[in-house]
């Protein structure tokens, strides 16, 4: 079921440079929200923008969820200067979820792409996972935040070494690689993160989820604005078949 | 967020195009509302006058490589390539869901052929599922045997496919007018000399945008169609111009209407309907604001019934 639901921020907190994490009161959809899904926001008035942007989820309290926004254009931005108390027009949850994985699970998140594997890893701490890691990559210790509190400890990695481990995504994976082996890999970051960690899970024949990232208009499934291609040919909608795709099925 | 509209009396907004009655004037315009299930949970059929479902072809169609949509001022560019199931998965699947939850609801179907045969065999398909109420012609689609050139860019290649069309259904019939043709008023007149029931004005406005960073075009297919409010004026002046030469023809309105005040600007143009498209993505729920907007707009100016107001600029 999707719900359109208005949300009052309960807080909207700068975790990093230009990144921003906030908590919004939305009882109904965070209910049955799940991790992997997302929401879609009306753009506030004074962004001038038309269409409802989708956001991944980051995590989710009794009455409310996160967001991890990085205000890119006029819509994040103008959302990252809302204060507490500001109320949004918002409809979720929308797409589908992170399958169950019953062995220890990587999870990579470049940028705000840590926004989905956050929630997957909350919940599956919660679940009794154990063994997962999680990886939260930037370009640069400036992107990153300080510390982020988070029931699973977060690595971090940075592409010139200021903080975490030094190298993108896909080369702190292979370095985790030499000395371990997970029961799949989920990851959500920008394109050349996606299909550089979809060949490292390929050549080292780990299954590997993907939570892909496309422009939508609907957001509902009636508009195949947000297509995906797949490689047994055509397409597929990051809205309701994704956002989350066996990488093995996706052509990047 | 239907409360100010608590005591209205919709029935006000009865209309009728071509002998299909409508208790609204309000349609989904094609394209954006799926094939009538996906917004179950927000505007249900029920509610519209009719709703227009996703373009059909003979064969299912994967659609243009993405990126497929982008944002421009009050509006949007797409170019889905017109991805649909194909007829046969259209008529045994989606049809079937639609109606097993809609029994009632009106519900036109848009074709979409790239050759008068085509538009031939989806014309008697449709006509013989006896599960539709009327069918929408989408004469914008590439004619394959003409290079790619919109059937609905001149009037002779408009009056083809209405012509096949017409020759296999007695359906009512809906004729999408292009503001790209050289004269879109001289298609109507084809269109409607050809077995058009009623015309719809008009399809999206071709257009294009380039990302300055990559030095290139967004859309994966460059070109896309322009929808949303900033295409409005362009809209309502071929809409006002096509009544002016066909006052008796049957007319809906399409082109950027979000709130009453649009919608109400193309009635008085001579729309005896209008279709809402773009607008259900920004907020799925917009039709109650417009229906309930217009009733407020009639209520204050004494308005009894639609036909106060139908035609009354041009």
């Amino acid at each position: 079921m999707k719900i359109r639901e208005t949300g009052k921020i309960l807080s909207n907190i700068k975790i990093a440079e230009n990144l921003f994490e906030l908590k919004i009161n939305l009882p109904e959809i965070a209910s049955s929200a799940e991790p992997g899904n997302f929401i879609t926001i009306l753009p506030p008035a004074e962004s001038g923008r038309y269409l409802r942007r989708p956001f991944s989820l980051a995590g989710k309290g009794k009455d409310y969820i996160t967001l991890v926004i990085r205000g890119i254009g006029k819509v994040t931005d103008s959302l990252s200067l809302l204060k507490e108390g500001t109320e949004l027009d918002i409809i979720g949850p929308l797409g589908n979820t992170y399958p169950e994985i019953e062995e220890n699970l990587w999870m990579i998140g470049g940028g705000t792409g840590i926004a989905s594997v956050l929630f997957l890893s909350s919940s599956r701490k919660s679940h009794g996972h154990s063994d997962d890691r999680l990886l939260w990559a930037g370009q640069t210790s400036d992107a990153l935040p300080g510390k982020y509190p988070h029931p699973l400890d977060i690595e971090y990695a940075t592409d010139d070494g200021t903080k975490g481990e030094k190298g993108n995504a896909a080369v702190v994976l292979e370095k985790w690689l030499e000395t371990g082996r997970p029961g799949a890999i989920a990851a959500c970051g920008p394109h050349g993160m996606m299909k550089a960690v979809k060949e490292t899970g390929a050549r080292h024949n780990i299954k590997t989820y993907l939570s892909l990232e496309e422009f939508m208009a609907c957001g509902a499934g009636a508009c195949a604005g947000c297509a995906v291609k797949l490689s047994e040919g055509g397409y597929e909608k990051a809205c309701e078949d994704g956002p989350v795709f066996d990488a093995e099925r996706v052509v990047l | 967020m239907k409360n100010k509209y608590d005591n209205i009396d919709y029935s006000m907004l009865n209309t009728s195009i071509a002998g299909l009655e409508l208790k609204n004037p309000a349609i989904s315009a094609s394209g954006t509302y799926g094939y009538g299930t996906e917004y179950d949970d927000f505007c249900p059929p029920e509610d519209w006058g009719a709703v227009i479902l996703k373009s059909v072809s003979e064969k299912p169609k994967e659609g243009n490589p993405p990126p497929r949509c982008c944002e421009v001022e009050s509006g949007m560019i797409n170019s889905i390539g017109l991805a649909n199931v194909g007829i046969e998965r259209f008529l045994n699947e989606k049809m079937p869901l639609f109606r097993e939850k809609h029994s009632n609801a009106v519900c036109i179907a848009s074709i979409a052929g790239s050759t008068l045969y085509e538009f031939e065999i989806l014309a008697e398909r449709v006509e013989k599922s006896g599960s539709i109420d009327a069918v929408e012609i989408n004469i914008s689609c590439p004619n394959v045997s003409k290079g790619g050139m919109h059937f609905g860019s001149d009037p002779r290649s408009a009056s083809e496919v209405i012509s096949s069309v017409r020759k296999h259904t007695a359906l009512p019939l809906l004729a999408k007018i292009s503001p790209a043709a050289a004269s879109p008023v001289d298609v109507a007149k084809a269109c409607v000399d050809s077995g058009a029931d009623i015309l719809t004005a008009v399809n999206t406005v071709p257009g294009m945008k380039i990302d300055i960073d990559k030095g290139k075009p967004v859309l994966g297919n460059i070109f896309g169609g322009m929808s949303g409010p900033a295409m409005y004026p362009a809209a309502l002046r071929i809409a006002f111009m096509i009544h002016r030469e066909l006052p008796e023809i049957p007319l809906v309105g399409c082109g950027g209407i979000d709130c009453a005040d649009t919608a109400l600007q193309f009635m008085m143009a001579g729309c005896s309907a209008f279709q809402i498209g773009t607008s259900i993505f920004r907020n799925p729920e917009s039709l109650y604001n417009i229906l309930g907007d217009i009733c407020i707009f009639m209520q204050k100016k004494g308005y009894k019934s639609l036909k106060d107001i139908i035609g009354t600029a041009s």
